[in-house]
């Protein structure tokens, strides 16, 4: 008999067969399965099996509790939020605005602010104002994650305060003042378009909208106003008036019998500790306050605008307002609504309860309730609107240093970025967003897109120029790490203290990127080069010989090549037997990282260095030896020029330092001739001539172009002119004589010229310019 | 170059921003050339303002490829025009001397005269006539190295008019008409230039 028991077996299968219609029916939710299984599929569900991809799939944020008061006196709890930045300054300079709503009786404060950095000290001085006027103290604090906020954390923890934030990316736990403010801007909105006020009013419409709203019975508070739930008293609408309306004030002191007895202005709300009315005087464009003023409540100012949906003000009707000394002498920037306004007495409130669930705020078209209490009117014709116009702004740029995309950055773009620094001048610098950008005056579009991309590739090197610059990459430390610890397994040198009478020759690293025949990067080479033009001749060294081309040896060569069409190809000669015997007795300086404070040590060198005078003479003297003994002939005209005649086949070796450029009229005597090296050195192939002492070489049927035009790139740039305008042609006819102001540091200029003059091996359009500056 | 002034310094910076009109711009060494050598030579006339010395330019091309060009300026100052071509000459001739050598250890054997082109009747004359002239005995005797060489028959001296001497552009500063056209002719050219 089988052990199961029947009913065992019916849970396993009811499980399985559960879950595999789970399954089979795209993880659907567990009501649909169940009404399935009961109606069509009749099989028993289970309704405890879980899946772990359904909440890969479906899972959803979990639904907001619908926020209520929760406490149960004021001050228990305060929401904060600041709103802004908008684009246009108020009359105070402000662009954002705080706003403080009040958790228990959802009474308002909102404080406009030139910088969101002011949010720091207003809240400071509000939780001073709350524990001397109300003699309580805020407990909790509940804002959003703006960093005004996180950066009072240790206020609050000095202060007690219970500082709640809202979650990433989730506004709705701050509802109760992003709601407050889809109320306030409604309001505000309201106010401006019925007064048809210019934009520079929207501060004073949202310190009235907030005064206001405080003044409205609300649902939440079972139809009482907050002003109320805060006062215990009622709030008095007696002297509420229509926002934005012409009225006028009585000038109390007239300076002659037959003077004005009033001023015309506009009504600009209630101002704090006062009880008068805040108005804007029409002809002194000042705002101030007086409490003896008659309000012509259906007239407006402004003629009605059309309000484009862009919200684009077409210019502004009227200049901009001088705040008055009575209104600026206010706290910071910013303008407190008074929350004691003294009731005096009360009449029926005009307006609509508003309620104040919190929800996020969404996009439904506005109602103003304003709106409807106040009819819009046609502008006043006995009223001329002033012809002053406000020279429009100039546009703001940007301060902020522009870099180039870096995602381009492996790309060659024609991209004007200029260096932070403005090396050699600032005033002639242009600025960011030339008009001559490089694209204009460099393309690359006539080559062949794999010499293109070899061109990109070396474009793209960028070797540190100082040892500064490299140690701020690891992958340049690590290249220095190797190649001093290869010199001192090497026994290059040996430290000792400096013999007296010696003058130690100094160092330096250069970094290299090394690359394989297609210009890939093989590795990064940090080489330790001693400055050999420091040395002495006769003490540090005997003879030298450097084994350098003459560039016309190699413009004559590759014009030969380009005449015959014989084939070009590269060497790279590894240098490690550089590093040969050392006769003479010379110290040198340790490398940066070897160097310590106050110690007087030396290198005593025992091998060659790469960059001492004798290190390429002992190099060259080999390197003839065995070239001269393979059959070559050494040119008296250029002793770096080899050249070997077999019967018809001609071929030709050039070398510059560890560099060899091989041509010939035989493929196969060239082939030989590698081969030969190899044997001999230790030799990389690069392959055809393309890039050869920073000379860029391309070859298509119709010759062999030659171009310095990296070189001439790096020039631009580090002399700051990548966004200069571009001249024709290089100098203009004039004598320059050894008069005017002598440069403070010669050095620019005479790196400069000395750059400009390697340049001149491609370019015989500078060299007269370039001649006469040296 | 010593003690660089303001003046020097903006004209460097001018140099900069020609460069820019053209970064990429370089030489075209042509295929299918003829392996002749042409030379240019032109000078100015007390060009420096502080030493009233001359400048030497010269250029050289190997069938339509410019392969060498210089401008020095000389150790003498001289007393007219023609004096400094002459030197300019010499000069040229001794590069063309060198790149014989040298072609001639490539191989490349060259057995026409090289024709050197000159903008200066007087210096021609000069070069070309082995008499000493009273007004030339102050000119130093290296100078009439060119002689042998023109008797050796390794140079031939050739008139051109100024407008079409390509070597001005080593010894002036020229408009920007006359500078383009002559780079044109030297053989400067930008694949780089957009189209």
């Amino acid at each position: 008999m089988a052990s199961t028991p029947p009913s065992t077996r019916f849970a396993c299968n009811l499980i399985i067969s559960s879950n595999l219609w789970h399954r089979r029916l795209g993880h659907l939710s567990s009501n649909r399965l169940q009404f399935l299984a009961d109606n069509s599929l009749k099989f028993n569900f289970d309704s405890s099996h879980k899946c772990d991809v359904c909440p890969l799939a479906k899972q959803t944020r979990q639904p907001f509790p619908s926020s209520s008061i929760s406490t149960s006196k004021c001050f228990s709890l305060i929401h904060c939020d600041i709103w802004g930045r908008y684009k246009t300054p108020s009359i105070s300079g402000a662009f954002y605005f705080l706003t403080i709503v009040d958790d228990f009786s959802r009474f308002t404060w909102v404080f406009l602010m030139r910088n969101k950095s002011e949010t720091q000290t207003l809240l400071r001085q509000f939780f001073h104002y709350v524990h001397t006027q109300f003699n309580t103290k805020v407990q909790k604090l509940r804002s959003d994650n703006g960093a005004e906020f996180l950066s009072l954390k240790n206020f609050f923890l000095e202060e007690g305060v219970l500082f709640q934030h809202s979650c990433v990316y989730t506004p709705q736990q701050n509802g109760v003042v992003e709601r407050k403010h889809r109320h306030i801007l409604e309001t505000a909105r309201a106010l401006r378009f019925q007064s048809h006020l210019p934009i520079t009013f929207w501060g004073e419409c949202i310190l009235t909208a907030v005064h206001i709203i405080n003044r409205l019975p609300t649902l939440l508070l079972h139809k009482k106003t907050p002003f109320e739930i805060l006062y215990n008293k009622l709030p008095d609408y007696s002297r509420m008036r229509v926002f934005g309306c012409v009225a006028f004030a009585t000038i109390v002191n007239p300076s002659s019998k037959f003077s004005p007895r009033a001023t015309k202005c506009i009504f600009l709300g209630y101002p704090m500790g006062q009880k008068a009315y805040k108005l804007y005087d029409i002809a002194t464009q000042k705002i101030f306050t007086n409490r003896d003023v008659v309000f012509l409540e259906d007239t407006f100012y402004h003629p009605p605008q059309v309000y484009p949906p862009a919200h684009n003000p077409p210019g502004l009707p009227i200049p901009l307002p001088i705040v008055s000394d009575s209104y600026s002498h206010l706290p910071s920037s910013s303008v407190i609504i008074d929350p004691f306004d003294p009731p005096i007495s009360s009449s029926p409130a005009p307006t609509d309860p508003v309620p104040s669930l919190p929800e996020p705020p969404s996009s439904t078209p506005l109602t103003p309730p304003a709106a409807q209490q106040t009819p819009v009117h046609p502008d006043d014709p006995v009223l001329p609107a002033p012809t002053l116009v406000i020279p429009d702004q100039p546009l703001r740029r940007s301060q902020r240093p522009r870099e180039a995309n870096v995602r381009l950055k492996d790309y060659v773009c024609s991209q004007v970025i200029l260096p932070p620094h403005q090396l050699f001048s600032a005033s002639s610098a242009p600025t960011p967003g030339t008009k001559y950008p490089l694209c204009h005056f460099i393309s690359y579009n006539r080559y062949s897109p794999s010499h293109l991309c070899y061109i990109a590739n070396v474009s793209r090197d960028e070797e540190p120029p100082s040892y500064e610059l490299a140690m701020t990459d690891p992958k340049w430390q690590e290249a220095m790490n190797s190649e001093l610890q290869a010199l001192i397994d090497n026994q290059t040198w040996s430290l000792v203290p400096l013999p007296p009478g010696k003058r130690p020759i100094s160092c330096k690293w250069v970094y290299r990127i090394k690359r394989k025949a297609d210009r890939s990067i093989e590795r990064y080479k940090a080489r330790l080069v001693a400055r050999g033009f420091t040395q002495t001749a006769g003490i540090d060294y005997h003879d030298t010989f450097s084994p350098t081309a003459k560039m016309v040896t190699v413009r004559c060569l590759l014009a030969i090549a380009a005449s015959l069409n014989w084939p070009l190809h590269q060497l790279d000669v590894n240098n490690a037997f550089l590093n040969g015997d050392l006769l003479e007795e010379i110290y040198m300086s340790p490398p940066p990282s070897l160097r310590r404070q106050g110690e007087n040590i030396v290198c005593r060198l025992h091998k060659s260095l790469y960059g001492l005078k004798q290190a390429f003479r002992q190099w060259f003297s080999k390197f003839t030896e065995a070239v001269l003994a393979a059959g070559f002939f050494q040119s008296k005209a250029d002793y770096s020029l080899f050249i070997k005649r077999d019967g018809t086949s001609l071929t030709i070796l050039l070398i510059y330092v560890d560099d060899i450029l091989i041509t010939g009229n035989n493929i196969e005597s060239i082939k030989g001739l590698k081969q030969f090296l190899h044997t001999r050195f230790r030799i990389k192939d690069l392959g055809d001539l393309k890039f050869f002492l920073g000379i860029e070489i391309a070859r298509s049927k119709k010759g062999i172009y030659i171009s310095q035009r990296k070189y001439a790139l790096e020039i631009i740039k580090d002399s700051g002119y990548l966004g200069a305008k571009p001249v024709e042609f290089p100098m203009e006819e004039c004598r320059l004589s050894n008069t005017g102001e002598l440069l403070k540091d010669p050095c620019i200029y005479q790196r400069l010229v000395g750059r400009l003059i390697y340049l001149t091996i491609t370019r015989p359009d500078i060299i007269y310019s370039v001649h006469i500056l040296s | 170059m010593y003690e660089p002034c303001q003046p020097h310094m903006a004209a460097a910076l001018r140099v900069v921003r020609y460069l820019k009109s053209a970064p990429g711009q370089g030489l075209l060494l042509h295929s299918n050339n003829s392996l002749q050598l042409r030379a240019f030579c032109d000078s100015d006339w007390a060009g420096c303002p502080v030493t009233c010395r001359s400048t030497t330019g010269y250029c050289v091309f190997f069938g339509n490829s410019l392969i060498s060009w210089r401008t020095k300026r000389q150790k003498t100052v001289f007393l007219s025009n023609a004096e400094t071509e002459y030197r300019a000459m010499a000069g040229t001739c001794c590069e063309l001397t060198w790149l014989r050598h040298l072609l001639t250890d490539l191989h490349m054997l060259i057995s026409d005269p090289v024709t050197l082109h000159c903008d200066n009747q007087v210096a021609l004359h000069i070069a070309k006539n082995p008499v000493f002239h009273e007004r030339t005995r102050h000119i130093e005797m290296d100078c009439h190295f060119i002689r042998d060489k023109i008797l050796q028959g390794e140079i031939a001296t050739r008139y051109m008019i100024s407008s079409q001497q390509l070597a001005d552009v080593f010894t002036k500063t020229l408009g920007k008409e006359k500078f383009k056209q002559l780079m044109c002719k030297l053989g400067v050219i930008d694949i780089h230039s957009p189209t």
